[in-house]
């Protein structure tokens, strides 16, 4: 026990040590004196949502996004905003028109990018965000949401690389799923189904391909094709058969990757696609009533999802986020019609 | 005053030379100046002085306050102000222009007369402070034989501003403030002023030149300052102590204290008569330091302090770097110690302070009379030793116990 | 409209017939905008002089309906609200929802996940409880310089928490059985190189503060808190225990892997503020240790139980209660699941800061307005999570 006041003495020193320390010591003076000095933000940290596209030559078309909105229903603080593309026919395109994200909402908690299954939607390592308004500023629209992939390997090159790996391995898988699947395809025997794989037609780059008004077809059968086309030419498949008779449900499902499912694809209209599953049973029916994007937002993949609201598993016929309420309508009509519901 | 006085003709007659170049008016105003009438001589002997106090300190008030976050923002590891101007120095300056183009905010309740009044008088008392502190070898604005007396009643009377700002503010908290810096500042006044009568006995005189003169000499003009005597030194500290209580400096920012009433008496002031306040505050602490300068370290004596111009100015050098000493160590225990309590404050003050000051007179009459030096020393060291751990132990019965902690099995 | 505390009496001066000045209290409203409030939080205090007479704290000002929004989203959902509680201390407080969920679904935590969990739990305690002191202090009026060297060393902490979740404060972490990200081997050793710093921190920390004079005095036998008061009132905490209440959940529950690891428990006699002060350094001192051990014995593995879902989680009908040992004390989630299991019917949070304040004003009456602030300071409050 020392004198009083030898604790506020050693106090002193402790502070006069301090204060000599902060001019030698880089551990003491830790100040960073941002904007003329940075931190180097480690590659884990995030701020604000981006959306990934693959080609510098068409950032729209190539974006990873299928607007299925799954991201939209997940977000905590609802601060998404989606809408799907449709052309002028009212179809839909596989991709958003509108993709809001009001950053003054978004509470940067990276849910959106756990929950992307395409791996669309990335967390950007960027702070400055300071606006000089607090609405419409603070919105990001879809043109300055996308950024390259490039990008996202400079930002985060551990995760990119991996992420990168996973797509490569996946479209492989897809591939070779569908070479096998075009045999069974053949030997199923669908009616009028030209056994002998025709050469693949030009796919143009882009991934929407519209027949001319002026080509011989209906306006039915010219809608299908384009649909058709289209798919083919943005899943890069060549199409062991193309079906230049329409009207009849003799689509091949050559390039149906997991099944014979002539409906499931993307680019078809609601009214075609239940056409083509006219005669088959109910699942299947309901099946070619979702949106065929497969992006398991129901918790399924469409297959999964139709199954399971046939045996009765899934009671909720408005899970199908990309087909809003067209699907779940169509849903509630066919589960009546089977007497289900 | 004096000195200024005793050579204020020559000066006047250097003015001359250098104004009677000047056409039309140079000659009349070169004879007026080469032979000034008596009432000129007087009128500029006063003037000069008043001059100096006016420019220097409240410069000297800048430049503390950036000191002072510099060292602040040291002790805590920052780096302090640095964008203004090279090393922050032009600091003191936007803050100036800052305060000044602030809105003015009287609360609607308040005594407008009052709520304005009271920071133009919170600056007069300190800026009168300096009429009395010797700034070198003779050099003191005026010597008043009742120097020190003048003083004490002059940095009490600061205390009748800070109750108008607090009360005219209509506001609890300022009121709260504006209370405690009374009670704050009339106790501390009683330990103070029993310890500079401990350097008037001693010195044998209540002007400050003359106390100042009084510690003059010895090795190096260092060795006969007072605070190297025993008494001196326990005066230095119960003087220093009241010193920073009667300007509310940390750890006695009682009537100001943020973190309980927000900013005390000056909770609703801003722009400029917050600054006004703010000046009254550090030209008080600043003149106490010198005040205390003057008393206890020798005020401008130090190594080659004398008469003449070149004595003069290295007295005037000393004596302002004393005082920045003594500004630096209450910056050094601002960054230091938490605040203490009211009622603490209080009984510290009547309990610790005021015995401590007496026994410490009574010192000085025993250095007085045991005329052989080494036992004066040995006797007065006792005596002073002996009480200050009687004190010390009966404070701390008080408030502070020994712990021992256990874990849970 | 704010009801008065006192009716306003008559103010004379004339003496009464017994020759007493009749004075009159003054009521005074510290806070919601006061600098030591630590947010908007208002006391509403009647003073005689300086001196409490009577104190009632008045919440709520930075509600914002956390309870219900959980139980209007999926599970997962509410774990980044969560960091947004007691945003001091986002990785317990994540634990602590994740845990109550992990109960309710019955989810097996992998091992590795768990010391990862300990790991960063123990990191949260030691940077809450050194800026809780340097909050305190800056409450007692050393202008900061406590807070800052506390936050120098935050400082670390948070940028590892940086580097490992990708947030410094609203951390995101946890997932129902595990944590989202692995930690890897150079993560690994910044916490070992934070653990062998700390102890050099606090040995300075505490020769600024433990024996300063000013300090003890201010500190000692001020707000004290009897031992049956906080068994009654059920604060739980470093607050408890420097009442002298055994009570810490590491040992009562021995959750995740607590019971591998060794440490001790401090307990304080007094109950003051002070012994407040001093379990909190004691208890980083434990923290060093555990973290010590957790990261020599952190096993290799995964990092999140493999068969938890991401999207579409559901719990079958029940309910359920986790609770961890939080900096502030016990911190528990009450969760109920009902037909369908997407979100929680019902949950209710247990916040640790919101009961410790329930006592303030047993503490404060009969002290200065001066030691009101302080007492506070040492209940270690966060708005966030009081209002909720």
């Amino acid at each position: 026990m020392g004198f009083i006041g030898k604790g506020l003495f050693e106090g002193m020193v402790v502070t006069a040590r301090n204060f000599v320390g902060s001019y030698f010591d880089k551990e003491r003076l830790v100040t960073v004196q941002y904007p003329e000095e940075r931190v180097q933000v480690p590659e884990n940290s995030r701020t604000f949502p981006f959306l990934v596209f693959d080609k510098d030559s068409d950032p729209v078309a190539s974006m990873r996004c299928v607007a299925c909105k799954i991201c939209e229903v997940e977000c905590p603080p609802q601060c998404i905003y989606i809408v799907m593309d449709r052309d002028e026919k009212g179809k839909p395109q596989q991709r958003p028109k509108v993709f809001d994200i009001d950053i003054s909402v978004c509470m940067q908690c990276q849910i959106c990018v756990e929950v992307c299954p395409f791996d669309a939607i990335k967390m950007d390592n960027n702070y400055e965000k300071s606006q000089y308004g607090r609405f419409d500023e603070l919105v990001e629209h879809l043109p300055e949401l996308l950024k390259s992939n490039e990008f996202y390997n400079k930002i985060k090159p551990t995760e990119a690389t991996a992420v990168d790996a996973k797509l490569k391995a996946d479209a492989e898988k897809k591939a070779k799923k569908a070479a096998p699947a075009a045999k069974p395809a053949a030997t199923a025997a669908k009616p009028a189904a030209p056994a002998a794989p025709k050469p693949a037609p030009v796919a143009a780059p882009t991934a929407k391909i519209a027949i001319p008004d002026d080509a011989p077809f209906t306006p039915e059968q010219r809608q299908w094709l384009s649909g058709y086309l289209s798919t083919v030419a943005a899943s890069g498949v060549a199409p062991a058969a193309a079906a230049p008779v329409a009207g009849t449900p003799a689509a091949p499902a050559t390039e149906a990757p997991a099944g014979n499912w002539p409906w499931h694809d993307p680019g078809l209209g609601m009214q075609r696609r239940l056409d083509l599953a006219k005669e088959t049973p109910i699942a299947d029916k309901l099946m070619a009533a979702m949106a065929q994007t497969d992006c398991h937002a129901c918790g399924y993949d469409c297959r999964g999802y139709a199954d399971a609201i046939a045996t009765g598993a899934e009671t909720d016929l408005s899970l199908c986020l990309p087909g809003e309420a067209e699907t779940a309508n169509m849903l509630k009509k066919l589960m009546q019609e089977a007497g289900k519901l | 005053m004096d000195q200024v006085y005793k050579v204020a003709p020559q000066l006047l007659k250097f003015l001359s030379y250098l104004l009677g170049w000047l056409p039309w008016i140079g000659k009349p105003v070169a004879g007026f100046l080469s032979n000034p009438p008596a009432w000129f001589l007087l009128a500029v002997a006063i003037a000069i002085p008043i001059l100096f106090v006016v420019s220097v300190f409240p410069g000297i008030f800048a430049y503390t306050t950036l000191v002072e976050r510099k060292a602040l923002g040291r002790i805590q590891n920052r780096i302090g102000p640095n964008r203004v101007g090279r090393w922050g120095l032009l600091q003191p300056i936007a803050d100036g222009v800052k305060l000044l183009t602030k809105e003015d905010i009287v609360p609607r309740s308040a005594d407008k007369f009052v709520h304005f009044l009271a920071p133009v008088i919170a600056v007069i008392p300190s800026v009168l402070l300096f009429s009395v502190v010797p700034v070198g070898a003779g050099l003191v604005p005026v010597d008043l034989n009742i120097g020190i007396l003048f003083a004490f009643a002059i940095s009490t009377a600061s205390v009748l501003a800070l109750f108008m700002g607090g009360w005219a503010s209509r506001n609890k908290f300022s009121l709260l403030g504006a209370m405690r810096a009374v009670a704050q500042v009339v106790s501390y006044e009683v330990p103070m002023v029993l310890a500079a009568v401990a350097v008037v006995m001693a010195a044998g005189s209540l002007s400050t030149l003359a106390i100042a003169k009084a510690q003059g000499g010895g090795i190096l003009n260092v060795t006969h300052w007072f605070v190297f005597r025993p008494w001196g030194f326990v005066g230095f500290i119960l003087f220093t102590i009241g010193a920073m209580a009667e300007s509310a400096r940390t750890p006695f920012d009682i009537p100001e204290a943020e973190s309980e009433i927000i900013a005390g008496y000056h909770t609703e002031y801003s722009g400029f008569k917050f600054a006004l306040f703010q000046l009254g505050e550090y030209l008080a602490s600043i003149a106490m330091a010198g005040i205390t300068v003057t008393m206890f370290l020798g005020g401008y004596n130090g190594p080659g302090s004398g008469p003449g111009i070149l004595g003069g100015l290295i007295s005037m050098f000393w004596f302002f770097a004393k005082l920045g000493g003594m500004i630096v160590l209450t910056i050094w225990i601002r960054g230091t110690w938490p605040r203490v309590r009211v009622d603490q404050l209080m009984s510290f003050a009547w309990k610790v302070l005021l015995p401590m000051s007496i026994v410490n007179i009574v010192a000085v009459g025993m250095w007085h009379y045991i005329a052989i030096r080494p036992i004066a020393w040995v006797v007065t060291t006792l005596w002073l030793v002996l009480w200050f751990i009687t004190l010390s132990k009966l404070a701390a019965s008080e408030n502070i116990e020994k712990r021992e902690y256990r874990y849970a099995s | 409209m704010i009801q008065p505390l006192t009716d306003a009496k008559p103010y004379t001066l004339t003496p009464g017939s017994n020759g007493v000045i009749e004075t009159q209290t003054l009521e005074v409203s510290i806070g919601p905008q006061h600098p030591s409030t630590h947010g908007v939080f208002r006391m509403d205090c009647v003073l005689d002089g300086e001196s409490v007479v009577a104190l009632k704290p008045v919440m709520g000002y930075l509600h914002r309906n956390h309870e219900q929004l959980a139980e209007r989203m999926a599970w997962l959902g509410s774990m980044p609200y969560t960091d947004r509680l007691d945003y001091f201390n986002s990785m317990t407080n994540n634990w602590a929802y994740a845990l109550a969920v992990e109960k309710l679904a019955g989810i097996k935590v992998p091992d590795r996940a768990e010391y990862i969990r300990v790991i960063m739990a123990e990191l949260t305690r030691l940077l809450n409880h050194s800026c809780v002191i340097g909050f305190m202090l800056q409450d007692l009026g050393a202008w900061g310089t406590p807070l800052l060297y506390a936050f120098r060393e935050r400082e670390r902490i948070l940028d590892l928490y940086e580097a490992v979740s990708g947030s410094r404060m609203m951390c995101n972490y946890m997932r129902f059985g595990g944590v989202r990200v692995n930690l890897t081997d150079e993560n690994l050793a910044t916490a070992k190189d934070i653990a062998t710093r700390f102890p050099r921190f606090l040995d300075e920390f505490e020769k600024l503060l433990t024996n300063n004079e000013v300090l003890l005095a201010r500190t000692q036998r001020v707000g004290v808190l009897p031992k049956e008061l906080a068994i009654n009132a059920g604060i739980s905490g470093p607050m408890a225990r420097a009442s002298g209440v055994d009570y810490d959940l590491r040992k009562v529950d021995k959750y995740g892997v607590y019971g591998r690891l060794e440490f001790r428990v401090p307990l304080g006699d007094i109950g003051d503020v002070y012994d407040r002060y001093y379990i909190r350094v004691l208890e980083m001192r434990e923290s060093i240790k555990i973290l010590q051990q957790a990261l020599r014995d952190i096993p290799q593995g995964p990092h999140i139980a493999p068969e938890v879902k991401l999207r579409n989680f559901k719990i079958p009908p029940g309910d359920g209660y986790g609770r961890i040992e939080g900096p502030k004390g016990e911190l528990g989630f009450y969760l109920v699941s009902d037909e369908g299991g997407k979100q929680p019917y019902r949950y209710h949070v247990r916040p640790p800061s919101f009961i410790n304040l329930t006592i303030l004003e047993d503490m404060c009456v009969g002290h200065k307005v001066a030691d009101v602030v302080v007492i506070l300071g040492s209940v270690d409050i966060v708005l966030g999570e009081v209002d909720r």
